[in-house]
């Protein structure tokens, strides 16, 4: 193998700021004992565990990841890219007859491609790592609708009945109105306070976790494959990601990382 | 109360990370160095990722630190916690070598 452009290019697997810090010694290591196909394996499985780490803390948004200021038209080129990338899925979905996404999907999937560029607060890692979170965030909405939509076929199979249209349009638009009402609490209070860190309990944000579990169960029983499931889902993933954010291990971690770029607050 | 960090912690990189550590036990030693070493008291030869793996999770823990590059070579060296830590480490397998040893001389 030529051992020191295959190291190289191996090299690229891993996060830029790895590469930074110990791409040259990398390399010298690499010139002095060679690239065997083994050692070129070894490489690759190592750089993954690195790629996925620098993920994971993008998406813990836990501020290990290292921080970069990214050029406007790096940021341009990216959201550009991933809505490319998501006009071509919809292609494919669509020619292969599949009614996905619904309009508010699409909210959601720009939403996404500006992921970094919103929020100011985010420490985001090379344009492959911020992809990559952008499209793990995707499908675990995808993923959370899916199991919802599952569960919910398993629920018909067994028998377990449909509820009344009057009684299911009660309960969303109770969960609406509670959830509002809950949510400008949270956020008016802090303000009163001086303060920009609201606080959720835990066993709270289990709570409106589940109920909003149980709202989609229940829409996959009254719409088994029709499209307000689609629209059901959608909202309570948004609604999903406003949790983490607002319990004490959220808000700790948010306010850690608001420190870290941008003094004590 | 906060359980003192170990070299389990490490995952998969746990068991290079104890051979590099056992490398700069005596001096410090760059990547090629400490897989040179390693290879001739452990017989394992580790991938360069692996190695670097372990290097990049014992610098993170501060249990090694980087000393000035030489040309393209930068050498690590261990740390006084990262000394602790081995020391550990060692003690927990000497235990555990001489609990399976009785075990074997009982079976």
């Amino acid at each position: 193998m030529h051992s020191d452009r295959v190291a190289r290019t191996l090299l690229r697997l891993y996060p830029r700021p790895w590469r930074g810090r110990y791409g040259d010694e990398f390399l010298a290591l690499v010139a002095d004992t060679g690239l065997s196909w083994r050692a070129a394996a070894d490489v690759v499985i190592a750089a993954s565990v690195e790629r996925a780490r620098t993920i994971a803390a993008l998406l813990d948004d836990d501020g290990d990841a290292p921080t970069t200021q990214q050029p406007d038209r790096e940021a341009f080129a990216e959201v550009i890219g991933f809505a490319v990338f998501v006009v071509l899925l919809v292609v494919i979905l669509g020619a292969m007859g599949v009614p996905y996404p619904r309009w508010l999907w699409w909210i959601q999937i720009f939403g996404l491609a500006g992921l970094g560029r919103l929020s100011p607060d985010l420490t985001l890692g090379s344009w492959f790592d911020r992809a990559s979170a952008r499209f793990v965030t995707f499908a675990r909405g995808v993923a959370l609708a899916g199991l919802a939509w599952l569960a919910g076929f398993a629920l018909r199979s067994v028998g377990v009945p449909e509820p009344q249209p009057g009684l299911f349009f009660s309960l969303v638009g109770v969960f609406i109105v509670l959830a509002a009402v809950r949510w400008t609490y949270l956020f008016v209070r802090p303000q009163l306070n001086f303060s920009k860190w609201p606080v959720m309990g835990a066993i709270e944000a289990g709570l409106w976790k589940s109920i909003s579990f149980g709202i989609l169960l229940a829409t996959a029983l009254v719409d088994a494959y029709g499209e307000a499931f689609w629209d059901v889902a959608f909202i309570i993933w948004m609604f999903r990601g406003f949790i983490g954010p607002v319990t004490s291990q959220g808000v700790a971690r948010r306010r850690a990382q608001h420190e870290s770029i941008f003094g004590p607050h | 109360m906060k359980k003192a960090p170990s070299l389990q912690d490490l995952g998969r990189f746990s068991e290079p990370a104890l051979l590099v550590l056992i490398s700069l036990a005596d001096a410090p030693k760059h990547g090629y160095a400490m897989a040179q070493d390693i290879e001739r008291i452990s017989g394992q030869k580790l991938g360069p990722g692996t190695l670097y793996g372990a290097i990049t999770r014992l610098e993170k823990a501060k249990w090694i630190e980087p000393l000035p590059a030489e040309e393209r070579r930068r050498p690590y060296k261990i740390t006084s916690s990262g000394v602790a830590v081995l020391r550990a480490r060692l003690e927990s397998l000497r235990a555990m070598t001489r609990t399976a040893r009785s075990r074997l001389a009982d079976a």
